[in-house]
């Protein structure tokens, strides 16, 4: 067996179906059983809720996951985990998502030395704004489906580097969603209301003031746009 | 602060469980601790919390950096890894980088494993081609570390010590001398440990490292008896310590590291086994300061007192 051959051979049996590597001597079973104990453990610790949700199909959505195995930093496979969340229940891929935010705020460039783009994000000049996770769904702690209307969360990093959740209501997370798009607060006004065919009213104006204000006190934004 | 090229004595690994112990301390009131030595990939691309914390650590001790995901035995290099550690070994300024001679994935999977290369001619010319190119792209020496394997196949037809010298000789690099690795190697495959020490090319030490390890009984070693883990979460074996003091004897004076990377005790009980190991550094090269006051020699502090440590029923 050539070098090529024996690495691929056990890699294939670490992560996927490939048949045992026949050895003269001990078993490399060993290392298939300590790299799925370790990236079982990563998960597990890092997406507990989503995790215990899956419940008997965690085992199957793990090993569709160790295909999907590829980074040289361990903590990006949570984010591939994430991904392949199945969305049964339906919010089965909000909660992932939310875990999977929480857990990448907290560890983010600080964006004012390195911005670092990532999924549904707008890196805003000196702007905080680091995740923002859209879900229609609460996200309950028993897990049970209850749809509670539009809202989202927005997942931030305060001034002590500790993750914080701000829940944001349906409009609220239209205007953000605008904002974080680079839309200036005023125009993600009229824009939402034109997408939703209602009026520029007081009730609109006053979500787009609650919710700057909200972001302004907790200095989620040092500068809108 | 030392200067990291003439580094000495004994250091810890910097992990996010000790971070705020790390933090509550100074070099002041641990004068055993020579330096900390980081896994870049937990720090690289990262801010928040755990990056101030190393940020303050490092300033207040020397820096040594220990990569796992080069995959020296691998396929291709990952050129994005390759260009940030690069920039992060500059902004350290570490004096050389540490990787192992294994593999971690293929085929652009990774297993987070270090995986054991055939030791063949045929590894050998791959690695050396790739330790060249690592230190090439890196612009730094590197170092490159012995691990345990658990099994072997007809492929390995070299020695350990033919193996990791064949390396080293011919890709011109040094040598991150695991002595809980040989020991361990020694253990399951039924050898004498300071007989396997000597095998290795010891003149290019640049860096040693101790850690515990797992003793399984439920898994067979390849020579019988139960399979030894290279596991870095329990107490050092005192055997593996009497390796460690013969290898400094023919070593000398460099960098000793204290591996400890799951079920953390205190920092304290941590730097208890730091001062016992500084002692034995000591006593073996000549170099060091009076001996550091200990609980007792190699008697509780993260050291096992009863021969080894013992399987937690993880397996």
């Amino acid at each position: 067996m050539s070098l090529a051959q024996f690495r691929s051979a056990l890699v294939a049996n670490i992560l996927g179906a490939g048949p045992p590597i026949a050895a003269s001597c001990g078993d490399y079973d060993v290392y298939r059983r300590m790299a799925r104990g370790r990236l079982r453990s990563l998960i597990a610790d890092a997406l507990p809720r989503t995790t215990g949700a899956l419940g008997d199909r965690w085992d199957a959505v793990f090993d569709a996951f160790l295909l999907d195995v590829s980074s040289p930093y361990l903590r990006d496979e949570v984010a591939h985990f994430a991904a392949l969340v199945p969305a049964e229940p339906p919010w089965l891929p909000a909660l992932a998502a939310l875990e999977l935010a929480s857990r990448e705020v907290a560890h983010l460039p600080d964006l004012s030395i390195v911005p670092v783009p990532v999924a549904l994000d707008s890196v805003l000049p000196f702007g905080r704004v680091v995740r923002h996770v859209a879900s229609s769904y609460r996200l309950e702690e028993t897990y049970e489906f209850a749809d509670r209307g539009e809202f989202s969360y927005l997942v931030y990093r305060d001034d002590d580097d500790a993750v914080q959740i701000l829940r944001c209501d349906g409009l609220q997370s239209a205007h953000l969603a605008a904002i974080c798009d680079g839309v200036s607060p005023l125009d993600a006004v009229r824009q939402v209301a034109t997408a939703r065919g209602a009026p520029v009213d007081a009730e609109a104006v006053d979500t787009l003031v609650a919710l700057v204000h909200a972001l302004l006190e907790r200095r989620i934004f040092a500068v809108l746009p | 602060m030392t200067e990291v090229s003439a580094l000495r004595g004994v250091g810890l690994g910097f992990r996010g469980a000790l971070a705020e112990e790390f933090l509550a301390a100074f070099p002041e009131s641990m004068p055993a601790l020579s330096f900390v030595e980081v896994h870049p990939e937990n720090v690289m691309r990262r801010g928040g919390l755990q990056a101030r914390q190393f940020a303050a650590v490092a300033e207040r001790w020397p820096v040594l950096s220990h990569g796992l995901s080069l995959s020296l035995g691998g396929d291709r290099f990952n050129d994005d890894y390759l260009a940030t550690l690069r920039a992060f070994l500059m902004e350290r300024r570490v004096p050389w980088h540490t990787d192992h001679l294994c593999f971690v994935g293929d085929g652009g999977h990774a297993t987070h494993e270090l995986l054991p290369l055939p030791r063949s001619e045929e590894s050998v010319a791959h690695i050396v081609a790739r330790i060249r190119e690592a230190q090439d792209r890196l612009e730094i020496p590197l170092a490159v570390e012995n691990v345990t394997f658990y099994a072997e196949t007809e492929e390995d037809r070299l020695t350990e010590g033919e193996f990791v010298t064949a390396i080293c000789e011919e890709a011109d690099c040094g040598l991150l001398l695991d002595v809980n690795n040989i020991y361990v190697n020694a253990m399951n495959f039924g050898e004498d440990p300071a007989a396997r020490l000597a095998t290795l090319p010891l003149h290019r030490t640049k860096h040693i490292h101790v850690a515990g390890h797992l003793v399984v009984p439920e898994l067979r070693a390849p020579a019988g008896g139960p399979l030894r883990l290279d596991t870095h979460a329990e107490a050092l074996d005192p055997r593996m310590v009497d390796l460690l003091e013969a290898a400094l004897r023919r070593v000398g004076p460099v960098p000793v590291l204290l591996e400890h990377d799951d079920e953390f005790p205190p920092l304290a009980e941590l730097y208890e086994t730091v001062k016992q190991l500084a002692n034995v550094v000591a006593r073996a090269t000549g170099e060091g300061a009076r001996p550091f006051a200990t609980a007792s020699k190699f008697a509780g502090g993260g050291v096992a007192r009863d021969g080894g440590p013992t399987s937690t029923g993880a397996w």
